[in-house]
């Protein structure tokens, strides 16, 4: 049984609200991940299903923020709404390297768009950062 | 432009009471140390985003959040660093006015071009999520406080009560005295809430008192918002009222007035989704007429009170002096 600390029900409502309103504002573009947990199934230590929900949030947060000419109130309202939810799981992760990084990666992206396949690796690059300091 | 005058008015009422504090002078200190660290965080993004961040920083907001949770931080002992939580609060309200202007399609704020004017929706929504990781690059310091604990919650119910405004908006059968009021204390009053909170963590004060300030922040934020949604229907602003009527929002007076009964021919008016300037008019001539202007006042003043009674537990001195009066200037029409 993994062991969740961080992670309650209620967030995982919140995210399923979340994309409940997309689905009923805006088109969900395709090949977007709609599983909710992205991060690498290779980690399954404690805190899995959080730092999942981190990284997923954090992917439907940009992807928003990305269609926001398109979609200016939903987009921005709702990529608002994510990252706050990615805040909510972040912050109880106690990972100074995480948030760091996640900092980095975000203003990185906002001045020049990271591909799915960057994020991907910096999903696997944090994960393992994260298991080896949640066992050192 | 109206939305900018009419918070200038409030932020105006406000600025004068910390003026005449005696604290004003080490809050200018900390406010310096703040603005010093903004420049060097905007000015570190590329190009127009830096240069745009930098003009927004600097273009005289005027800064109560950051205030609250420095005069909170005073009445502890062991301070922690207050001038990084006053920039991630100063971070995280900036963010949400850029954003804000993007969903409201504003073209002025503080009297200069928004950033979605100049450069279009998607590089204002950039701007304010490279605010927003600047601020992430701070909470490193108060890990483990509860400070980090508590933005976060109060950045979830902003943006639930954005998304809650967003779905009623001009459905007025769907809005009510009791949801306005959930909704300007999750849009508004939550994160003066928090500031005033956050700081008195970071000074070390006891639980009990952490709890009496975030508690006077709260009504202080009510207060706050309802001062300056009673500005929509004056003509003190230099600009036409009526601008949240005309984008689909019943504020206090016409849901208080609603709820006690308005005839037929206003009520019609009043659910009339496009409104005319003449209609907009007519309907703020009625209100007033309706005293429900005053009924309005007297829910401020209820919150006034409230907010200072909170902090009678607080110990006797400079700051508490400063919050009571600045609680009280907001009972003034101004």
């Amino acid at each position: 049984m993994i062991s969740d600390k961080v992670l309650s029900d209620d967030i995982c409502l919140a995210v399923d609200e979340g994309l409940r309103m997309w689905e009923a504002t805006m088109p969900f573009p395709s090949g977007l991940i709609s599983d909710r947990y992205a991060a690498d199934p290779m980690y399954s230590g404690e805190n899995a299903k959080a730092l999942s929900l981190v990284c997923q949030c954090f992917w439907l947060y940009r992807k928003l923020h990305e269609m926001v000419d398109d979609f200016p109130i939903h987009a921005t309202l709702l990529g608002d709404y994510f990252f706050s939810i990615f805040s909510k799981c972040l912050v109880p992760l106690d990972s100074v390297m995480l948030t760091h990084e996640f900092a980095r990666l975000l203003s990185q992206d906002t001045q020049s768009a990271i591909s799915e396949t960057d994020y991907s690796e910096f999903i696997r690059g944090i994960s393992a950062a994260y298991y080896e300091n949640q066992q050192g | 432009m109206q939305h900018i005058m009419k918070t200038s008015k409030v932020n105006a009422i406000i600025e004068n009471r910390i003026r005449s504090s005696v604290l004003y002078n080490d809050i200018q200190t900390a406010l310096e140390q703040m603005c010093e660290r903004l420049e060097i965080m905007a000015k570190s993004a590329e190009a127009h985003m830096g240069s745009d961040l930098s003009e927004l920083l600097n273009s005289g907001g005027k800064r109560l959040r950051p205030i609250l949770a420095f005069v909170c931080s005073r009445f502890g002992e062991k301070q922690m660093d207050i001038v990084p939580l006053m920039c991630m609060l100063e971070l995280m309200h900036t963010a949400s006015l850029i954003h804000d202007d993007v969903v409201d399609g504003a073209v002025k704020r503080r009297e200069m071009p928004t950033i979605n004017k100049k450069r279009g929706d998607f590089a204002a929504v950039q701007s304010g999520d490279y605010l927003l990781a600047k601020a992430m690059e701070l909470l490193h310091i108060y890990k483990d406080t509860g400070i980090n604990e508590m933005l976060a919650e109060v950045s979830y119910q902003m943006t639930v009560g954005e998304l809650s405004q967003q779905a009623v908006r001009y459905e007025f059968n769907k809005q009510s005295a009791t949801q306005y009021y959930e909704l300007i204390n999750k849009k508004s009053a939550l994160l003066i809430a928090a500031s005033c909170g956050c700081g008195a963590i970071a000074g070390g004060v006891q639980s009990a008192q952490v709890g009496a300030l975030y508690r006077y922040g709260q009504q202080l934020g009510m207060a706050f918002q309802l001062r300056d949604d009673l500005l929509d229907f004056s003509e003190q602003t230099g600009k036409a009222p009526g601008q949240d009527l005309k984008n689909g929002i019943f504020t206090l007076p016409i849901l208080m007035l609603l709820e006690s009964g308005v005839p037929e021919p206003v009520h019609r008016l009043l659910m009339k989704r496009e409104k005319s300037d003449n209609e907009l008019l007519s309907l703020i001539e009625y209100v007033k007429g309706a005293q429900a202007l005053s009924n309005v006042e007297d829910k401020i003043k209820e919150h006034v009170a409230v907010a200072q009674k909170e902090i009678d537990i607080m110990q006797s001195g400079n700051e508490k002096k400063a919050l009571k009066e600045l609680a009280e200037s907001l009972s003034d029409k101004g």
